[in-house]
């Protein structure tokens, strides 16, 4: 049996494994900000304008995150415990969580990511879908989470264990050998890398032949489309720079928040960004990038503590599943101030509240059943989905054809309403 | 006063107080709902004292961050919403922005010196904290403005 040991790689004091969580949060804020990175729109634009660009950025991130986190483990950086360590359990309800995350966040307007990066940059919207995730989260804990804890206990559709019995390369291989691990983290990001790559150029060879240019379409298509439908944040594909346009000014731009992040520079800040985790958080905590368990119930427990009420004394799943604080609180609370600094200092920061005010309600809806799919599936779109990639698992797996399923019905749905 | 530039000069304030507020919060009702997680037994839920010390002091560091970043901001934005009002002409030396560097270090060296009188009197140590920052915020301020004439001039 594979050691299942929790030891610090590296020697730091407790004040630094935070400072770099909080670092981690902030650099999260900021580059999801510039490059308006969003998993959810990343996949409507999918179902709406069948542009795969984003998406394929997507695949590139978790094919990275997977690369670097398993090479470092195969180069016996980082030991193999630190990998599977955190490895969730796996069921039913990964499946039917992500589907109904993915059905709510697309109502909703944004993903995890999105909505905190969003409501730190003045929209209102946001605001109300972050409350409504609240609100989701204390509905999951009361109404759902003793009977899914009664499944996983008992094996009912589930896991009973996660750790190395959800470890790839140790289904695959039997071991967590370094070479179980760089073979199965390029079986990981090889294929991910590739067909992400291949995805995005796809789409731009379909786009540029579609006359008019690549931009150009892509705005016609956004006048054409309810774009309001997903909060007015829908994705045009990244214009590509123009052959005269020097290197230098391009970066000096960027430097100076005068343009966004293109895509694949902010997937591949965000790949470092969980890598820089990975490595610094080794044997200390959950060393990857996770927003959910915070932004979702913890918030909402610090709420009510101010009024003295205390949910962890009497209520499931605030009892037993969460820690008063861990890196992750600092990290979720730096992202909003990396997305809020960055809003700020390039000029996009305001209040924006929808003209139409049932957006509020669709939003706080919306938000409701972010906070009940996440809990069910064990995390969102970053703590399961995309750290699960990083994990060698295969749970972001089943999350990410649950949250396309869930994506896809919500588009559906929006186009009736 | 324009809306926005209420906006921009509210935004960073309420970061700041924001920062603080946090850090408040965590020392005064995290801590203590720590301790009760203890005393009625929820292990889950507690976290050990080295760990939450750990977590205090960076919340510590990161509220001067935060603090500091949102001053910054908020001086940055003052000066451009003056350079607006008054049509971007203005006469600026060198001397502007050594100033309140010179009355920092004054400072810094006053309580330095005075450092055995002081000992630990929280709210002197305030008061001087908040004139040394107060004065880095006018060098902040004056090198914007200094630049900003330089590149009209």
């Amino acid at each position: 049996m594979p050691p299942e040991i929790l030891q610090p790689v590296f020697s730091y004091s407790w004040p630094v494994v935070f400072g770099v969580f909080a670092l981690s949060g902030f650099i999260l804020g900021w580059t999801a900000q510039r490059g308006n990175y969003c998993f959810v729109n990343a996949m409507t634009s999918i179902f709406t304008v069948r542009s795969f660009e984003r998406f394929g950025a997507l695949l590139i991130l978790f094919g990275l995150s997977a690369l670097g986190c398993g090479l470092l483990v195969a180069a016996g950086v980082v030991p193999a415990y630190d990998q599977y360590y955190f490895n969730y359990f796996a069921g039913w309800y990964i499946l039917v969580g992500s589907f109904i995350f993915g059905f709510g966040a697309a109502l909703a307007g944004g993903c995890n990511l999105s909505m905190l990066y969003r409501a730190a940059s003045g929209y209102v919207q946001n605001w109300i879908e972050l409350f409504g995730m609240m609100i989701g989260t204390y509905i999951f804990a009361v109404g759902i989470w003793p009977f899914q804890l009664y499944t996983m206990e008992k094996g009912i559709f589930s896991t009973t264990s996660g750790g190395y019995v959800e470890y790839v390369p140790y289904l695959l291989f039997h071991s967590v050998s370094g070479t179980a691990v760089l073979l199965t983290s390029l079986l990981f990001g090889v294929p991910l890398i590739s067909l992400g790559i291949y995805l995005q150029r796809y789409t731009r060879a379909k786009w540029s032949g579609k006359g008019g240019g690549f931009t150009s379409f892509s705005m016609s298509l956004n006048r054409a489309l309810p774009v309001k439908s997903f909060g007015g944040n829908f994705p045009s594909p990244t214009p590509q720079p123009s052959g005269g346009l020097r290197l230098s000014q391009e970066v000096k731009d960027l430097l100076l928040l005068r343009k966004p992040y293109g895509t694949n520079l902010s997937t591949v800040i965000l790949a470092l960004d969980m890598i820089m985790v990975f490595l610094i958080g080794a044997g200390y905590t959950f060393n990857y990038l996770v927003i959910t368990s915070s932004d979702g119930g913890r918030f909402f427990e610090y709420i009510l503590m101010l009024a003295g009420v205390h949910l962890f004394l009497n209520t499931p799943w605030f009892s037993d599943s969460l820690s008063i604080v861990d890196a992750s609180t600092l990290m979720v609370v730096m992202l909003c101030v990396g997305a809020f600094a960055s809003s700020y200092l390039s000029g996009d920061f305001k209040i924006r509240i929808p003209r139409e005010k049932k957006r509020l309600l669709i939003g706080f809806v919306g938000g409701m059943l972010v906070g009940i799919g996440v809990r069910m599936a064990l995390g969102c779109n970053v703590g399961l989905m995309w750290t699960n990639f990083a994990q060698l698992g295969y749970d972001g797996i089943i999350f990410l054809f649950g949250m396309l399923g869930g994506v896809y019905l919500a588009v559906k749905v929006q186009e009736r309403l | 006063m324009k809306t926005a530039y209420v906006r921009k000069l509210l935004a960073p304030v309420v970061l700041s107080l924001f920062a603080v507020g946090w850090y408040e919060f965590s020392v005064i009702y995290l801590a203590s709902n720590n301790q009760l997680a203890l005393s009625s037994g929820d292990l889950a839920v507690y976290v050990i004292p080295q760990q939450f010390q750990g977590y205090l002091t960076a919340t510590l560091w990161i509220c001067y961050f935060v603090v500091f970043m949102g001053l910054a901001m908020f001086w940055y934005n003052l000066v451009n919403i003056v350079r607006e009002e008054e049509g971007g002409r203005w006469e600026f030396g060198a001397i502007d922005l050594a100033m309140p560097l010179a009355i920092a270090l004054e400072l810094v060296a006053f309580f330095y010196l005075g450092n055995s009188l002081i000992g630990d009197n929280v709210a002197v140590r305030l008061l001087g904290y908040c004139a040394v920052l107060g004065c880095l915020m006018w060098f902040w301020y004056n090198s914007v403005k200094y630049v900003r004439v330089r590149e009209v001039v």
